[in-house]
């Protein structure tokens, strides 16, 4: 048996090495949201790694920015270089803070406006690498623990980001509104019209187009797109984009528009991920209530 | 030793991709680092060694890729890149740029075609999915022009730890 299995090594290692590979893209491709221990393991092992090169690359960008490209300035004046590289830095920091300051002080804001809205803040630590699909890698202060579940909607006090596609217990994989695998319920602000936004997965630019039923209202350019709750994924009235091309085509029974996102994905910090509701919450607090009574 | 220090090379050139690529605003097309490597091993390792090679890089693109497609897709189409460049290695010399250029471009065709095929199978939802395969087929060939400069790189780079690890001087791939 030994003799058979060590003549017959190679072949049998090249069939091993087709085979599982195939028998796990059969498990995942059947239901890619559902989390594996594979997927679990995965996203532990590289998630930490990409935030580390994330924090490297980010590092590297600041010394550069904020000290080598000041270099020349030495020759002209030495006396005052260490003043300028002091000052400097604190002038770069006080911008990092400031810009960071105004970020989260926007993203509060819009906390402060939904109220209806409980949210977890996460931080973007990576973007796609995947050559045809558009998905963000974020890093969450928490995980799966703190309630994170596949399908949440992630928003900024600019709109709608996405939703999210793959859950570990510290990091999460978010798929944007631009992906072609996103769809989202929307309607149009000011007229009784609502459709759907789909994602264009155009490689150049970040686009969505969205699908409406022929009816009597008139769209316009610049006609803004929020969420309509319909999907039941997305509350109600989150900013989801405007019209910018009214050339219609038409795809089956729908009319197709193009869609610009309100969300500028590459300049992408800080997110919010919406774990619940405000009526939610009421409900499960008088429905525990109910039961202990 | 050879394996276990292309794999941790092959990770931080993986782990450094996406926020370098942030960095140099070139977000449209990714260069498929991964399967430059794999047909690097398949041309410099044998067979059962190589081959787990090819599952693990697989499995690490697979990884960093997890959102985009299923868990096993790289995994396979590695996998079959690897046996492709093995089998070819003894009748294809790429020791200079421009063969490894145009070598790389079949290759990233091929797995393009390959993972619209392994979607179309195993992905239940693929179809469904707005026009991922007309993405994927658009994508192709902007996708193998992003990915082959970099191959005579990758291949001069393993080169250098192949040569670094078995303390050769003789480079394979000249600089």
């Amino acid at each position: 048996m030994r003799e058979l299995l060590q003549r017959h090594k190679e072949t049998i290692v090249t069939f091993l090495a087709i085979v599982v590979p195939l028998f796990l893209l059969y498990v995942h491709g059947r239901n890619p949201k559902q989390n594996t221990v594979v997927t679990n393991v995965l996203i532990e092992v590289t998630s930490p790694a990409v935030k580390a090169s994330h924090d490297l690359i980010s590092s590297i960008q600041g010394v550069w920015f904020g000290y080598l490209a000041l270099v020349g300035t030495e020759d002209d004046n030495n006396s005052l270089k260490e003043q300028v590289d002091e000052l400097e830095g604190v002038v770069v920091e006080a911008q990092q803070l400031r810009d960071e300051n105004k970020l989260l002080r926007k993203e509060l804001a819009f906390k402060r406006k939904r109220k209806d809205l409980i949210t977890v803040t996460a931080h973007v630590i990576g973007r796609d690498v995947s050559a045809y699909a558009r998905v963000l890698r974020v890093h969450v202060d928490g995980g799966s623990y703190d309630g994170l579940k596949e399908g949440m909607a992630v928003l900024t006090n600019r709109g709608v980001v996405g939703r999210l596609r793959q859950v570990s217990e510290r990091y999460a994989e978010v798929m944007l509104t631009v992906d072609t695998r996103s769809e989202i319920a929307v309607k149009v602000v000011g007229k009784p019209i609502t459709g759907m936004v789909r994602g264009k997965g155009d490689r150049n630019r970040y686009l969505a187009k969205m699908m409406v039923l022929p009816g009597t209202e008139k769209l316009d350019v610049d006609d803004r797109i929020v969420t309509s709750g319909h999907d039941q994924v997305f509350p109600p009235n989150l900013e989801v984009g405007r019209i910018s091309l009214l050339k219609e085509r038409q795809e089956g029974v729908y009319h197709v528009l193009e869609v610009a996102p309100a969300v500028n994905f590459g300049v992408l910090e800080v997110v919010q991920i919406v774990v619940g509701t405000r009526d939610e919450a009421v409900d499960s607090s008088l429905a525990s209530e109910g039961r202990q009574r | 030793m050879r394996g276990i220090a292309i794999c941790l090379l092959a990770f931080l050139l993986l782990a450094l991709e996406s926020p370098f690529l942030d960095l140099t605003s070139v977000r449209g097309y990714t260069p498929d680092l991964t399967l430059l490597i794999v047909i690097y091993v398949g041309q410099t390792s044998r067979l059962s060694s190589g081959l787990m090679l090819a599952l693990v890089l697989g499995a690490m693109k697979d990884g960093f890729c997890l959102g985009a497609s299923p868990v096993g897709m790289y995994m396979e189409i590695s996998v079959l890149a690897f046996l492709l460049s093995y089998k070819l290695s003894r009748r294809l010399a790429l020791q200079s740029a421009i063969p490894i250029i145009l070598v790389s471009i079949f290759y990233v065709i091929g797995a393009a075609l390959l993972e619209l095929v392994l979607s179309l199978i195993f992905v239940k939802s693929f179809g469904t999915e707005g026009s991922s395969s007309m993405l994927i087929l658009r994508s192709m060939f902007p996708q193998a022009l992003a990915t082959a400069p970099f191959g005579p790189v990758i291949f001069w780079l393993f080169d250098r730890l192949d040569g670094y690890m078995t303390r050769r001087s003789d480079m394979v791939y000249p600089a």
